[in-house]
Formats: structure tokens, C-alpha cells, sequence
């Protein structure tokens, strides 16, 4: 598997799709630490100003780049990554190589989930990185604050894997990027979906997304007293005390196992069993 | 370093065993029975012709031996290594191109090597020069330095690099699916003319699907007729070469009386229309001198050959390959 996995990351790092989706998440976490940055500072006095600035910017940035990297970046490289190995008819040169089918299918999945993973860290690592230049925190604090973090990053790290676990499995179902693609866009709106019903009923659920994101520590830190308190009164984002991490790591983790493991495995049973073209 | 599975492997191609043996393959599609019950054998150095019409069945055929495809029924063995899990491992010995060259389109010819160096697990192959060998081997020797991604190459180009990729690792056997696809006649001459070196330095086994069967006669030692999924012949080119001799087509003073000379003198020989057929003849000169010493008058004469290509069609029906 190591051969296969040498090989992946060889002609990843010289494929441009690669570079312009990192370059994207580099561009998207600048953006976001911009306007976080203003908008905390902005609404450090104001309630007024906490509804319209901050938390709009908060949630829009939560979808935009929190938990849409993985889903969009991520599965994105992997389409054009991977469906080209079908179109250009290259998978046969790993089959010709004396390579298991099921090896070639798990390390398309352990390198997809790098790049995935790798996007988030990117974005992570540039507002920790920069966030001070621009009025947020300097980094985490305190060691709570990095424990936190890093069990922010573990619940990020499952759900990374359960949509590259789709996104591949996709890949190899239907190896047409486009096809596979748009699918996997239905799967994230579907779950969206799923999401908003479910925390109708299990609210303590629905800040699944934002609390994922190690980056929104970052965020929190930065606040006054006074704006943590009015975006946990009047926006669905109050901080992590045990009982929620526990409800979302349990959550995330049963998600994960059971979407994620279930596409991954009718992919690769779908893929020892068919022809390739 | 080889573990004892491939050793062994390797021990057995110069004994008896046959490089591919198969037994009632079978492939069926909802639509169709693509391959029909096909049993053969190949012998180690041999470069079998694999001949049919479109849909006969040759892909088809391909895609199994190389593992792209899964047979409905039926077994084969490479190197005597029927075990689907041991054939796994043993398609390092094998290299295939099946219907166009496997390559990165958006990479240049050394990444394109490069990766298929990665895959067979070989070191260092830019420095310790493996790469620019095979590039200079199938006749890319700029290639090695050229930035060009593989999309802009020609479609000779891209065959040559394809077959590059195929050597990578030191195959036992070649399959190529129509290799000289899309190619102009100098193309194709040096094509066969690297196959036949191929062959001739590495002793590699080459099994050759191809439409132009006058070129395919120029060196395959062995053919496999396929129709309709099925097997319809396997000769070697030795005893092809005895079928598809030259035809005497001759006017005489007496045609009704030459045919009876030609016939008692164990020729192939009938009336077609106000012509006398002489088939499968070696020298004509013979059959002349035979007329003539029967004081018959030869008012015409002419020879045509009756090439791989009529054998093919007298063989299936139908229009050529």
C-alpha cells in the first residue's frame, strides 16, 4: 500500500487542482480572520451592532469555511483527483502493478482524508497564526482552552473522515466527476437537512458545526464578556461544557461510523466486484 | 527483493510451463455474451496475432488476462497461477495496453514513468537512470528533458510512452490492444520494429490485438482467430504460412483437361468461371512445366496471394478485420 500511496501523493503535488484548492483555503482563511477580526472589535460596546455584525459574520463564515472545507475543498480534489483515474484509464496501471483492489481503494481514502484534513489545518493554523494582526486573540490562553481546541479539532477529524469516506466511495461508484460531484453536494444539503430536523427535536445537537472548528476558539477568546454572553442568549453557539462535547462526540462519531462507514464500504465491495473500463 | 511466490514464478518461465493457459473462459454482459467458452494456450516467447471483428470478443478477452475485468465463468492461468488472489501479485509480470495508453495527461513523459516506477516499487529510477533507458529505448530520447505535459504529444508519441510505461519493471508478457491504432505508416513500421526488438533482446511473450492484419503478419509467430466470442481458430504462423499460399490463376487450351492433370498430380486446383484456380502453390513454375509437358498451350496466366487477411475472411464470413 505504501507504493500506492507514494504514487497518490506524487501526482497530487503536481497537480494544479491541488494547489489552486489549498490556495483557496489559504484565501478563505485570510478572509474570514479579516472579518472576524473587524467584526469582533466592532461590537465590543454595541449589542446593537453584535446582531448585525457579529453574528451574521459568524454563521456565515461557520458555513463558508468551518464546515464546508472539508465538505467542499476536500471531496472537491478528490472528484477531479480521482474520477480522472477512471477517465484517463490509468487505474489500470495500479490494477497492472500487482496491487489488491482494495489497496487502491484505501489509500485513495487515507490520501483523500489528507488533503481534507489538511485543508482544515491550513485554515486553522492561518487564523491562530495572523488572527492578532487583525484584533483577535494571539492564540489559546490557557491549557483548558487548549484541550478544547484540540477536542474541537478529534470531533473535526471524524467528520472529515465520514465526508471523504462518501466523496471517495462516490469517486468510485460513479467515475464521472461531475456525476459523483453533484451527488455528493445532494448527500451535504440532504444532511443539512437531516441537521436542522434533528435539533428540532435534540438541540443540544445543533452546534455540532461550529463547536467542530478548533478555529472557533480562537474566535471566542477574543470576545468580551459581553459579547460571549449575548451570542450565547440569542445565537446558537454558547460555549463547550462537558455535557454538550460528550452529546457531540457522540453524535459526530455515530454519524461517522454509520454514513460514513456504510458508503465506504458498499464502495469498495462495488468496486472489487465491477469491470473497469 | 522477491519473496518466494515470485521466485518460484520466475523459475518456472524457462520450464515447459505455458505463459497463459485458459479454460472455458466465459464473460457475459446483460446486453451480450462477449466471450464464449474460449479455451487456448500460449507458449512462452511467442507473439500471438489475437484477430477478429470489432465485438468478437478481443477486449474482451484483454481485460480478463489482465485483471480490468472479471469472468462469468471459467479459469485461467499465468505462469501456471490459476489462484485469482496469487494472480493479484503476478500481474507485476505483466503489462498491458489496452485500447490506449494509461497515461497522466497532465503530466510530462518522466512524471508520467515515474509513477509507474513508484508503483513497481523501483529506487531512485531518475538518478540511477532507468527512466531516460526506457524513454531511449522506444525511441523518446528528448522526452526525458521535455516540460510538455503528455496531452500535447502526438498520438505516435503517446503509443511509444504507453509501451515505455508497459516495460517498466521488466514484464514477462505484453499485451497490446490495437498498438498502431490512429498511427501513419512510418509510425507503425517503428512500432513493429520495437515489438520484434522486444521480443527478440528480452524474450518478452507479446500477445497483439490489431485490425491490420498485413502488418500483424510481418511478426506474430501464432494467431488467434476469435468470432463472435468464440475461439474459431489457433494455428501457428508456420502452418498459417502453408494455408495461405499463392494462387495460379491460368487459361489453357484445355481447362477441363488441365484440372485433371493439376488433381492427379495431388494440386488444389478448380474451374472458376473460364479460369483454372491453382490454390496453395509454391513455385509456379511447376505447375507450368506440368501443362506444358502435357502438350497443353498456356494462353494466360497471373498469381495472387492469398493473404492473412482473405484466410480471415474465408474463416468468419464476411467483411475484413
Amino acid at each position: 500500500m505504501s507504493d500506492l500511496l507514494k504514487m497518490y501523493f506524487f501526482r497530487l503535488f503536481k497537480d494544479k487542482v491541488f494547489w489552486i484548492c489549498l490556495g483557496l483555503g489559504v484565501g478563505i482563511a485570510f478572509l474570514e480572520t479579516i472579518v472576524y477580526g473587524i467584526a469582533v472589535n466592532m461590537t465590543k460596546n454595541s449589542a446593537n451592532d453584535i446582531g448585525n455584525v457579529l453574528v451574521i459574520s459568524t454563521q456565515s463564515f461557520s458555513a463558508l469555511s468551518f464546515t464546508n472545507l472539508p465538505a467542499l475543498f476536500g471531496p472537491a480534489i478528490c472528484f477531479f483527483f480521482l474520477t480522472r483515474e477512471f477517465h484517463d484509464g490509468t487505474i489500470r496501471n495500479m490494477i497492472l502493478s500487482g496491487k489488491k483492489r482494495v489497496d487502491i481503494y484505501l489509500s485513495a481514502v487515507i490520501v483523500a482524508f489528507v488533503i481534507c484534513y489538511l485543508n482544515v489545518l491550513v485554515d486553522e493554523a492561518f487564523i491562530w497564526s495572523f488572527g492578532s494582526l487583525f484584533g483577535l486573540s494571539s492564540g489559546l490562553s490557557d491549557a483548558a482552552a487548549v484541550g478544547r481546541f484540540l477536542s474541537s479539532m478529534g470531533i473535526f477529524f471524524v467528520i472529515s473522515l465520514m465526508y471523504v469516506s462518501v466523496a471517495v466511495s462516490l469517486c468510485f461508484l460513479v467515475p464521472n466527476a461531475f456525476g459523483s460531484f453533484g451527488i455528493f453536494i445532494g448527500f451535504t444539503l440532504g444532511l443539512a437537512l437531516l441537521y436542522s430536523l434533528i435539533s428540532l427535536v435534540l438541540p443540544l445537537l445543533v452546534t455540532n458545526n461550529i463547536m467542530s472548528s478548533g478555529a472557533y476558539q480562537v474566535i471566542q477568546e477574543s470576545m468580551t464578556t459581553y459579547q460571549t454572553t449575548y451570542l450565547e442568549e440569542y445565537f446558537i453557539a454558547p460555549s463547550i461544557d462537558a455535557t454538550r462535547f460528550v452529546w457531540v462526540s457522540l453524535w459526530a462519531s455515530g454519524e461517522a461510523v454509520i454514513i460514513g462507514g456504510s458508503f465506504l464500504f458498499f464502495g469498495g465491495w462495488r468496486f472489487n466486484k465491477s469491470d473497469l473500463k | 527483493m522477491i519473496n518466494p511466490f515470485e521466485r518460484r514464478i520466475v523459475e518456472s518461465i524457462g520450464m515447459e510451463t505455458p505463459i497463459i493457459e485458459a479454460v472455458k473462459l466465459t464473460k457475459s454482459y446483460p446486453h451480450c455474451l462477449a466471450l464464449d467458452s474460449v479455451t487456448f494456450k500460449i507458449e512462452k516467447g511467442e507473439i500471438v496475432g489475437l484477430i477478429g471483428k470489432n465485438g468478437a470478443g478481443k477486449t474482451t478477452l484483454i481485460r480478463l488476462l489482465t485483471g480490468i475485468a472479471i469472468p462469468t465463468s471459467g479459469t485461467f492461468s499465468i505462469l501456471g497461477v490459476s489462484d485469482p488472489e496469487k494472480l493479484v501479485a503476478l500481474r507485476k509480470s505483466i503489462a498491458a495496453m489496452v485500447e490506449t495508453p494509461a497515461l497522466y495527461l497532465n503530466l510530462n513523459a518522466r512524471d508520467n514513468l515515474l509513477t509507474r516506477c513508484i508503483l513497481m516499487g523501483i529506487k531512485n529510477p531518475v538518478k540511477s537512470g532507468y527512466v531516460k533507458e526506457k524513454l531511449d529505448y522506444v525511441g523518446l530520447p528528448g522526452a526525458f528533458k521535455d516540460k510538455r505535459v503528455v496531452k500535447n504529444y502526438s498520438l505516435g508519441m503517446r503509443q511509444r510512452l504507453g509501451i515505455a510505461m508497459a516495460l517498466v519493471g521488466e514484464p514477462k508478457l505484453l499485451i497490446l490492444d490495437e498498438p498502431t491504432n490512429g498511427l501513419d505508416p512510418e509510425g507503425i513500421k517503428q512500432i513493429r520494429e520495437l515489438l520484434l526488438r522486444l521480443n527478440k533482446d528480452k524474450g518478452i511473450t507479446m500477445i497483439v490485438s490489431s485490425h491490420i492484419l498485413a502488418e500483424l503478419s510481418k511478426f506474430a509467430t501464432s494467431y488467434i482467430f476469435l468470432d463472435k466470442g468464440r475461439i474459431v481458430e489457433q494455428v501457428g504462423a508456420a502452418d498459417l504460412e502453408k494455408r495461405t499460399g499463392k494462387v495460379l490463376i491460368l487459361k489453357t487450351s484445355d481447362d477441363a483437361k488441365a484440372l485433371s492433370i493439376l488433381k492427379g498430380a495431388s494440386f488444389e486446383a478448380e474451374l472458376v468461371g473460364d479460369t483454372l484456380e491453382v490454390h496453395d502453390v509454391k513455385e509456379g513454375a511447376i505447375v507450368l512445366n506440368l501443362l506444358v509437358k502435357s502438350g497443353l498451350e498456356i494462353s494466360a496466366m497471373r498469381e495472387e496471394s492469398n493473404d492473412l487477411e482473405d484466410y480471415f475472411v474465408k474463416l468468419v464470413g464476411g467483411d475484413k478485420a
